[in-house]
């Protein structure tokens, strides 16, 4: 039997995938990608803690968060547009215009 | 039978992740992203959430990946103009950083044996979590809706905008 | 153990040959229906030894044909999705169909068993889960076949795709307020029975602006004329399978008649009854003259099967007929008429319904 135990190692593994891929990739396509990662790894999270309580406030945070993480997808995918048509570029190291 | 299974979609799961970090084309990070939704959502299902589960299929890899694999057509980036995979010092100290981060947590959260607490019948059902989303949270519930308005009308807005 | 695997076996077995054995069936209805709107004979040549059976052996001879073609990768795009994403277009379709219902419960061997293979609760929303996933095989195949035709046709299909699914989700909304379930074969059992003695209880009756709303977007996602923008043969050449050949186009083509076989099948169950006999077998057939035959119960399973299968042949009979009479949109049309006519209108629907659903039940 698959223990909460197993599923919060899953869960850390992927978050932490998720945290190095923000930092170490320079696409901000897929910055936006490792961060739907993380939003995912604590989910999985959520249903595993909801499952050993036998409650359903898990469940309805998984919700919430899948809710956000969506406006945060459209939001986050309209300014990489808009930033590549300004900047002609997607590569976040270029992107230093408040650097003085 | 059930911990077979929850391996094997586990290590789809973080598989997938790895080529979604690995991979430079964003197509097939895109991609790999899907499997590793669907892994989850499988897991999901393990965990008996089955509308939680059905509902992560329908909005991240039916809406979220679509709209992804969208933008990336659309900007429709020729290879070399692509950011490169190269390492530089400060990304090193992110690997790093996430090597140690395992170990620990290799450490601390190594799976045991024990299962779950036995759960109530109707965990994956429906009304279990209409219940307290349209009751204790329905004013949380009410804001995601303006939310995802104000997204819709932002990313709207941005597109739209003349560079 | 080993009988419940053995039914379950049976049932995906059975699902499996009814979609892809109607599915083969319409690519001659397809050529045949066509011919007889157009006033021509259509497809009969393919014969054996002389007997041409109205060209019923034309899908036989189209299959060897596709066997047969070279199978064709281009150079530049990306070999493995190219592969894999005339799978990815068929597969969903095939899945969607494990939640629709074929009859009532019945009794085998001591069980009951539900005619469908999978009895998931929310069954309505992993229809709509599994069919939103085809839009990957689109995308992908257009994006992989390095080619502006494949490339404009699958940002055309993911943009339309994307479009309509709104619009799809939404219109079974009223749907699920009147039955207040999500469960498929629950919403079948609610429309047993009749109003006035005579009016069967369909969905249709409660919910006909839901239906149409319904039945032009799920028409818009099949991706045929009038909506078959991403193909659009005359402008982008065939649009996202420009660069298919061989049994990878069939796959492309059998999904698209795998999607009409599903948007059949979904009209039936949630607006038509689905295996709901229009006739109450309850107390017996009654035939004008010969008086009232009762029946047993598996020829009661066996005729809301067959009811079943014969409403969707009726909706198919139906899509085919819609698509050889209207010509294609242009594309802007396409995105006006979702955004601008068929989101107010299934808003609109979903406000009235709540209220009445409201002021009915209290």
């Amino acid at each position: 039997m698959a223990g909460p135990s197993s599923y919060m190692f899953v869960a850390a593994i992927l978050f932490l995938i998720g945290a190095v891929g923000v930092v170490v990739r320079r696409d901000l396509i897929v910055i936006l990608m490792a961060v739907e990662i993380m939003l995912n790894a604590v989910n999985l999270q959520f249903l595993a803690f909801a499952r050993q309580l036998g409650q359903s406030e898990g469940q309805v945070f998984v919700f919430m968060v899948m809710v956000v993480a969506a406006a945060e997808a459209a939001i986050g995918l309209a300014f990489v547009l808009l930033l590549y048509r300004t900047r002609k570029t997607i590569n976040v190291d270029n992107i230093n215009l408040m650097r003085g | 039978m059930q911990v077979a299974f929850f391996w094997l979609f586990s290590a789809l799961a973080v598989g997938c992740a790895l080529g979604v970090v690995l991979k430079k084309n964003p197509v097939v990070s895109a991609v790999f992203l899907m499997g590793s939704m669907f892994a989850l959502a499988c897991l999901f299902l393990l965990l008996d959430a089955h509308f939680i589960a059905v509902i992560q299929v329908l909005v991240y890899a039916g809406a979220v990946m679509v709209l992804f694999g969208f933008i990336i057509m659309i900007l429709n980036l020729p290879q070399e103009e692509l950011p490169p995979l190269t390492l530089g010092v400060t990304r090193a100290w992110g690997v790093a950083f996430g090597a140690v981060a395992l170990l620990f947590l290799a450490g601390k959260f190594f799976p045991t044996k024990e299962g779950f607490m036995p759960t109530p019948q109707e965990f994956g059902d429906v009304r279990f979590i209409a219940g307290p989303l349209f009751k204790e949270y329905a004013l949380a519930f009410e804001l995601t809706s303006l939310v995802l308005l104000v997204g819709v009308v932002g990313a709207v807005l941005l597109a739209k905008r003349k560079a | 153990m080993w009988i419940d695997l053995l039914i379950v076996t049976c049932k995906v077995l059975f699902m499996f040959l009814f979609v892809l054995g109607i599915a083969g069936l319409l690519t001659w209805v397809e050529r045949k229906q066509s011919a007889i709107l157009q006033d021509r004979i259509g497809a009969n040549r393919a014969s054996i030894f002389g007997v041409r059976m109205i060209g019923l052996f034309h899908p036989i001879a189209d299959a060897l044909k596709l066997f047969t073609k070279e199978d064709f990768v281009p150079l530049h795009g990306h070999r493995v999705l190219f592969m894999l994403s005339p799978a990815l277009a068929i597969v969903p379709a095939l899945m969607t169909f494990a939640v629709i219902p074929f009859g009532d419960n019945v009794h085998v061997l001591g069980r009951e068993v539900s005619l469908r293979v999978s009895d998931i609760n929310a069954g309505v929303v992993l229809v709509f889960a599994i069919s939103s996933l085809s839009a990957y095989g689109i995308t992908l195949a257009g994006w992989a076949s390095d080619n502006r035709y494949s490339l404009l046709g699958a940002l055309r299909g993911a943009a339309q795709m994307f479009s309509y699914e709104v619009v799809l989700g939404l219109s079974v909304v009223g749907i699920l307020l009147v039955y207040g379930t999500l469960d498929l074969n629950e919403i079948v059992r609610a429309q047993g029975g009749y109003w006035l003695g005579f009016i069967p209880r369909w969905g249709v009756f409660v919910q006909p602006v839901g239906f149409l709303l319904y039945f032009t977007a799920a028409f818009a996602e099949t991706k045929r004329m009038p909506f078959d923008l991403p193909e659009g043969e005359s402008e982008i050449v065939a649009g996202y399978f420009t660069e298919y050949s061989g049994m990878k186009y069939a796959a492309f083509l059998f999904s698209e008649f795998c999607e009409m076989v599903l948007v059949a099948g979904l009209s039936a169950t949630l607006f038509f009854g689905g295996w709901q006999l229009p006739v109450d077998v309850a107390r017996g057939l009654a035939f004008p003259l010969v008086g009232v035959v009762h029946l047993s119960g598996s020829w009661v399973a066996l005729l809301q099967v067959l009811t079943f299968c014969l409403k969707v042949v009726a909706f198919l009979w139906l899509l085919m007929q819609i698509r050889w009479t209207l010509p294609r949109f242009r594309y802007d049309q396409v995105m006006a008429l979702c955004w601008k006519v068929l989101l107010p209108l299934v808003l609109l629907n979903i406000a009235v319904t709540a209220a009445a659903v409201l002021a009915v039940k209290g």
